[in-house]
């Protein structure tokens, strides 16, 4: 199959869907036509990015959805060039060409972050949306819209598409047919589903599939914290977790409290639990369905698990079940909600044991970071892509998942 | 010590709060215990029980546990060679289904109690009885869908007891046309399931442009009613467009679990559920399991006096309902009545586990 190669030989087939096959958000299909590969972090994409900051970050909209903003803040012009900075060398490089994006269904921004990893790469995108309208969607691609209104951004322009279709295995056929790289989204269903589509022998496919987190906590360090310190840390924790139903990729699912000395211990949980108590009654909507899934995750926890000693439920926003053996495989210590598996250990090292491909971010406070880094970079098993302060858990970025997004969505031109 | 011969005693809806509360909470919990004893599933969930207060004795303070937990587990408190019938729930299609398993006692407990709630709507004597539905339900006589279960639990109210759907779910003209001149004058007891009764009986009847005369006839009808949410047919349009198609002017609703089958809740004259001495319900907040105020919306529990032979006594179901009152009904009726406003809404859940296929 010639792709990219002459421009000529993509037939309709091998082209974008029509108009009447899906819905453009962003982006022209006949626009395909003049696509151009570019080089990362060039300066026409550093200066659309910072405009794109600046107008969502004034836009009186996007002000009401904390995410809209976070997306606007990363990508204003100081961000970038501190992590172009991060670069040494990226002269010979240039983008993989098509990157399709099948994006999350149920985190409105991911869509964004997935665009502007790849634009930056110098890539073409073509984004699948959600089908579900999230209003964060809709900002975003407006304002995209309107910025490309400036030829200036032409470019970028014929590089940029936002499409929206339902589920639709002969839209996403044809799109893999023509991708470069794809960016997968999703449950590990999905992904099997989307890689089961044919792709160019060159295409690269990058997953970012289910993944599994926990969090280390120091229990001294926790006891020692003063009220507006506490409540720091509690609103970290609370954004990792609740925020997003404990159901992000990096949302941490089981604790494992760090303490020399049981008794600090306890009453180290006691603090901290109170604190994210308190938050949770005044800021978390718990669902009647999630109430009762939870209850029911308690029951067979209790029946099933021989090293669950009790489950502390004093109210029903936090469930935590207590362990006195660490399971073979701490996936299964899995829960959603606010239901949190917990473990007291001595010994920072015991982390080796818990690493498995599936596990994505390690989220820690009062814990030494660099000794955890040595346990998980010195260990000799896959697993853990990031170890990053309670509070930071959901923060995307350039790398992600273990990749940085550079360098996996560009190539070299090498040259002797 | 209270036994369900202490409840036969009385009419089913004649006691009042406080002597209800004392003689089922006895009941109750002597089932508590002998669930502990014998089902080592319930017992690990029920000492580790946390939502409740001190008072022991208190019907609330027993456990309730989640209705899915029948689908995820295989709980019995008898030898399973006791087995004589398992109950499996309808289930929306392609989930599990619950497993119920009764022994010879709690089989025979379920068919006196109903006997006794249905006889205090519809008469101790046996009328002519048309089932709306397909013997093809009953097929395997050692294990019951609920719909199954059902249809035999009541046909035992009537006699000369006809199908009137055949396996493809058509409407049986002839059968029903011979069935009521051959009983004319007489009282005719229906039974079908709401869902089917509305498609498979009214829709039909319409279709047909019936003159069927039903006036004698008396409709008992539940379950599948999540369908009939689905398709926005309310209590009001399905009476009405009965009596348009069938002159049936007598007809109940009745509430229940197939995992406490038996003491089912009757619909009376002024629309309301009704909790029969057998059984109880308490309405729950969500957020923290409490006890929700008369006439606010909560999480249904049900308790029955009538599971011994699994631990079904209590049990959080995935309805939502509101109690209306207790002992005061205009019915004349004592015990709680109440509303189900319908199952748990999914929750909208944030986060990236979930996505989007093909």
């Amino acid at each position: 199959m010639i792709l990219f190669k002459n421009k000529t030989m993509i037939t309709e087939d091998y082209g974008l869907p029509k108009h009447d096959e899906v819905e453009y958000l962003v982006g022209d299909p006949s626009n395909f036509l003049q696509r151009r590969v570019l080089h990362p972090f060039n300066a026409l994409t550093i200066e659309f990015l910072s405009e794109l900051s600046n107008t969502i970050l004034k836009s009186s909209i996007a002000k009401l959805y904390p995410d809209v903003i976070t997306f606007g803040y990363w990508c204003r012009s100081a961000n970038l060039k501190k992590m172009k900075a991060g670069y040494t060398n990226l002269d010979n490089r240039k983008g993989l060409g098509t990157v399709f994006h099948i994006a999350p269904s149920n985190v409105p921004i991911n869509f964004a972050f997935s665009y502007v990893f790849s634009l930056l790469s110098g890539n073409l995108s073509i984004v699948r949306v959600p089908s579900k309208n999230f209003d964060q969607i809709e900002i975003v691609s407006l304002i995209i819209k309107s910025l490309f209104e400036n030829p200036i951004y032409n470019l970028i322009r014929n590089n940029t598409y936002f499409i929206r279709y339902p589920q639709n295995g002969t839209i996403t056929r044809r799109l893999s047919f023509i991708s470069n790289a794809r960016l997968i989204w999703g449950s590990d269903e999905t992904v099997k589903t989307i890689k089961s589509f044919d792709t160019p022998s060159r295409c690269i496919d990058v997953p970012f599939s289910e993944r599994y987190s926990f969090a280390i906590i120091g229990a001294a360090e926790v006891l020692d914290l003063d009220e507006v310190n506490l409540k720091r840390l509690v609103d970290g924790f609370f954004n990792d977790t609740y925020l997003m139903d404990q159901n992000a990729c990096s949302s941490p699912q089981f604790i494992l409290w760090y303490t020399k000395d049981e008794q600090i211990s306890e009453a180290s949980k006691a603090k901290f639990w109170d604190a994210v108590n308190r938050k949770v009654n005044n800021e978390y909507d718990l669902a009647a369905k999630s109430s009762i899934d939870k209850l029911t995750w308690m029951c067979l926890d209790l029946v099933n698990r021989d090293y669950v000693t009790e489950v502390k439920t004093n109210t029903n926003n936090i469930y935590r079940v207590q362990i006195n053996t660490l399971p073979d495989s701490i996936l299964e210590l899995n829960g959603k909600y606010g239901y949190f598996h917990e473990y007291s250990t001595s010994d920072i090292s015991i982390i080796e044991k818990l690493m498995d491909i599936k596990i994505q971010t390690l989220t820690y406070f009062g814990v030494n970071k660099e000794e955890l880094y040595n346990v998980v970079y010195n260990a000799g098993n896959v697993g853990i892509d990031r170890i990053v302060p309670i509070g930071t858990a959901l923060d995307i970025g350039i790398v992600w998942d273990g990749y940085d997004m550079i360098y996996t969505l560009s190539k070299i031109v090498d040259l002797k | 010590m209270a036994s369900l011969e202490d409840l036969d005693q009385y009419q089913p809806y004649s006691l009042d709060a406080e002597s209800k509360n004392q003689i089922l909470g006895e009941i109750l919990f002597d089932l508590e215990k002998k669930h502990i004893q014998k089902c080592p599933e319930y017992k690990l969930i029920s000492k580790s029980w946390t939502f409740k207060d001190a008072d022991n004795h208190k019907i609330e303070n027993l456990p309730f546990i989640p209705v899915r937990l029948f689908k995820e587990l295989e709980l019995l408190s008898i030898d399973r060679a006791d087995i004589r019938k398992t109950l499996t729930s309808s289930g929306t299609s392609g989930q599990i289904p619950s497993k119920i398993f009764l022994d010879a006692t709690t089989a025979s407990n379920q068919t006196r109690v109903l006997s006794k709630i249905l006889s205090s709507f519809i008469g101790k004597k046996r009328i002519p009885m048309l089932i709306i539905d397909s013997k093809s339900v009953l097929k395997d006589r050692n294990s019951f869908s609920a719909r199954g279960a059902g249809i035999l639990g009541f046909s035992m109210f009537g006699y000369d007891v006809q199908y009137l759907l055949d396996d493809d779910f058509n409407l049986d003209f002839e059968l029903l046309e011979s069935f009521l001149e051959k009983h004319k004058g007489q009282n005719i007891l229906l039974f079908g399931f709401t869902y089917i009764v509305w498609e498979f009986f009214n829709n039909a009847l319409q279709k047909k442009g019936s003159t069927i005369n039903l006036e004698n006839g008396i409709l008992i009808h539940g379950g599948g009613w999540k369908k009939m949410i689905d398709s926005a047919v309310d209590t009001h349009t399905f009476r009405k467009s009965l009596f348009e198609n069938s002159k049936i002017q007598h007809i109940y609703n009745y509430y229940g679990l197939v995992e406490q089958t038996g003491s089912i809740y009757m619909e009376c004259e002024a629309g309301y559920l009704h909790a029969s001495n057998y059984s109880d319900i308490i309405i729950r907040d969500h957020r923290d399991y409490t006890i929700t105020p008369i006439g606010q919306e909560g999480i249904v529990q049900l308790v029955s006096s009538l599971p011994s032979s699994y631990p079904g006594h209590s049990i959080l179901t995935e309805d939502m309902g509101t109690v209306a009152g207790i002992d005061d009904c205009s019915c004349g009726r004592k015990g709680k009545y109440f509303t189900i406003s319908g199952r748990i809404k999914n929750a909208e859940v944030r986060g990236c586990s979930d996505t989007i296929q093909k």
